[in-house]
């Protein structure tokens, strides 16, 4: 009873003398998405989706102390617009859970953190630590795009103001197969361990940041070095880059001998994202920004490959599927370019509208956005439409047209 | 020898004006200015009459050679837990949920309400160079005209040029604030103050849009308190980490 009595006196002292409190904020969102697979299928079919998602993050301070966490839980229901198949499944996951302390200038933060290291729009080379690089596009509807899933590791930082100096370790994780449904809800396997060294100065308003990432797996090691900076120019003007070089990437080419798919290693390739933004007023900006891939294939194999494909989807081979999937969205070609702008119609709508084109084979994504602010609630219209000639890399990752809306509540 | 003695007797004006113009701004910013100060404060926006958008906004001032504000939105819940940092023209901003931060142009928050909160906290001698031009009555009160010029070492502020008038007791009574570019920006009008620490507060300022004069703002400090956070805490770096923790103030 005495250390009930004593706990609770304690927690109202803290509390009352502001040496512990709780911040944190929640938000509901609706989203109901349209898709229309494109031309290319013998026929023009059309799929629903629902998605509700529930977003939390707080944290909770003591002292110099803090815990942190973001989390969210979503249910999708509707139809696969891929596969044709209904589906209806509960998710829910832990993006960060991590515990903090620190002095004033000496912070160590252990558990799962989302760590950012680039500025880039589209499309970042540093984004060392992120399944999705950049923060102006996402994959569908029915992704999170409020949150950034962390990765687990242990983090050191050393924050003054000339320099800020952190190192960032991220184990190796293996899970038994009888505990991955239940652990995969705040991790995934990891067949690597990370170690990411950073340090970041300033010279008068220009911001710099040197990255060095070694990687090691059971086949070998991996480095990577990297920079970002970024500077304003005038009332409207800001310029930045993100660059990276590995000492070796993998690229993927297919042979059609055999039909599969050969690794192939290249070299020091060298990824950079540079991007301007011009501010016209307060609430209208344009923002263009091109990226280079220097492990994007050249002209001949990328024609390769493209024919490559052509010819397993005209087979219904599956082998055309693997090579976009070893790629991914926006991996294939050497040069892209994003345009974007941001508009305010009036005090409570604005437009955002946005180009991704793959300057090889003019292939590329429209999006465009309307958003309405209400009073503790934000309505989004959007429209996506993934476009290019039938042997385009865009054909061969997306060949969907969406319209959604969402509704989202903040509390 | 006319022209020699004319231009002597100019030159000399222009230094004992900007002589008296500077002492007359410290002695404003020895009236009004708090350092290492944390705030909240109500910021409302109106369009004519109407109310179009009203926040809460939490931060910090830090005292030294560079303007330095930290700032955290507490109201409205869409906007709950946004960050930023402010030194003149070097701007950060973090978003909540995404932790992504973002380098902001001064021209995207000159007219916003963050912006305005930078206008609440300059500190005019640190910052400018003054020179007195004469009296003119604002309001039916009568005020000393200060121009101030941003001096050269600090090139790097939002606002190029400020003509201040001061009122009875050194206190600020109508600013006009001007951009880079010598566009004026903003109208500012002191409306109340009160004691705080020894000296004298803005407690209530109203801010008039100088390109659409039917914007204004009306800034009202709920809760006045003394932090000193060290130097480190106003850098981009430190943004991630940075938490807010509500204090009892004046």
């Amino acid at each position: 009873m005495r250390s009930r009595i004593l706990f609770t006196t304690f927690l109202f002292l803290a509390i009352r003398e502001n040496v512990l409190s709780f911040d944190g904020f929640y938000n509901i969102q609706s989203t109901a998405a349209a898709h229309k697979i494109s031309e290319k299928t013998d026929e023009n079919r059309f799929s629903l989706s629902q998605t509700l998602f529930a977003n939390h993050s707080a944290s909770f301070s003591i002292f110099n102390s803090s815990i942190n966490t973001n989390a969210f839980g979503k249910i999708i229901s509707g139809d696969n617009p891929e596969t044709e198949k209904s589906k209806s499944k509960f998710e829910s996951k832990i993006t960060e859970l991590y515990f903090s302390i620190g002095s004033d200038s000496l912070f160590f933060d252990i558990g799962k953190k989302h760590i950012k290291t680039g500025t880039a729009l589209f499309k970042s080379p540093t984004y060392y630590f992120d399944s999705v690089s950049g923060s102006t596009w996402k994959r569908d509807s029915n992704s999170e795009k409020k949150t950034k899933e962390g990765t687990i590791g242990l983090k050191a930082e050393w924050i003054n103001n000339i320099c800020t100096l952190s190192e960032y370790y991220s184990p190796r994780i293996t899970i038994n197969d009888d505990k991955k449904d239940n652990i995969e809800r705040f991790t995934s396997e990891q067949d690597f361990h990370r170690s990411l060294s950073s340090l970041s100065f300033r010279i008068k308003d220009l911001d710099m940041s040197l990255f060095f990432l070694y990687t090691k797996r059971n086949n070998g090691t991996k480095f990577n070095s990297g920079l970002t900076s970024n500077i304003s120019i005038g009332d409207s003007f800001t310029l930045y880059i993100d660059a990276s070089i590995a000492d070796h990437k993998y690229i993927y080419l297919p042979d059609e001998k055999t039909f599969s798919i050969e690794e192939d290693k290249v070299n020091n390739p060298i990824e950079a994202s540079s991007g301007i933004s011009y501010s016209i007023n307060e609430n209208n900006t344009l923002y263009a920004e091109y990226y280079y891939n220097g492990a994007g294939l050249n002209k001949s194999d990328y024609d390769d490959a493209l024919d490559f494909m052509d010819k397993m989807n005209s087979f219904n081979y599956g082998s055309a599927g693997l090579l976009s999937g070893k790629y991914g969205l926006f991996n294939m070609g050497k040069h892209y370019l994003m345009i974007r702008g941001t508009f305010s119609i009036n005090d409570s709508y604005d437009f955002s509208a946005m180009n991704i084109l793959n300057l090889y084979d003019k292939s590329g994504l429209f999006q465009s956005e309307i958003n309405y602010d209400g009073e503790g609630f934000i309505i989004t219209f959007m429209g996506r439409n993934y476009y290019g000639r039938d042997k385009s890399e865009i054909n061969y990752f997306s060949n969907i047209r969406e319209m959604s809306a969402e509704f989202e509540i903040y509390f | 020898m006319k022209k020699y003695l004319s231009l002597l007797a100019f030159i000399l004006s222009v230094h004992l004006n900007a002589n008296d113009g500077n002492t007359i701004l410290k002695d404003v910013d020895a009236r009004i200015y708090t350092p290492n100060m944390a705030f909240e404060m109500d910021i409302s926006a109106y369009k004519g009459n109407k109310l179009r958008d009203s926040n809460r906004i939490a931060g910090y001032s830090k005292d030294s050679e560079k303007s330095l504000v930290l700032l955290y939105f507490i109201s409205p819940a869409s906007l709950k837990g946004r960050k930023m940092l402010m030194e003149g023209n070097y701007i950060w901003m973090q978003m909540p949920r995404t932790k992504n931060a973002i380098r902001l142009s001064p021209m995207q928050i000159l007219l916003g309400e963050a912006s305005n909160g930078d206008v609440a906290r300059t500190r005019f001698s640190a910052d400018y160079n003054a020179i007195h031009d004469g009296s003119e009555i604002i309001e039916s009160k009568k005020c000393e005209r200060l121009i101030l010029e941003v001096k050269p070492e600090k090139k790097g502020s939002t606002y190029s040029k400020i003509i201040l008038r001061i009122g009875v007791g050194k206190l600020p009574v109508y600013a006009e604030f001007f951009a880079e570019s010598g566009k004026m920006m903003k109208k500012v009008y002191y409306r109340s103050f009160s004691p705080y620490a020894g000296k004298m507060m803005q407690k209530k300022i109203e801010i008039f849009d100088a390109v659409n004069p039917e914007n204004h703002t009306i800034m009202e400090y709920v809760k006045i308190g003394s932090k000193n956070l060290p130097l480190s805490h106003f850098t981009k770096e430190y943004l991630d980490r940075f938490q807010y923790t509500s204090f009892g103030g004046q």
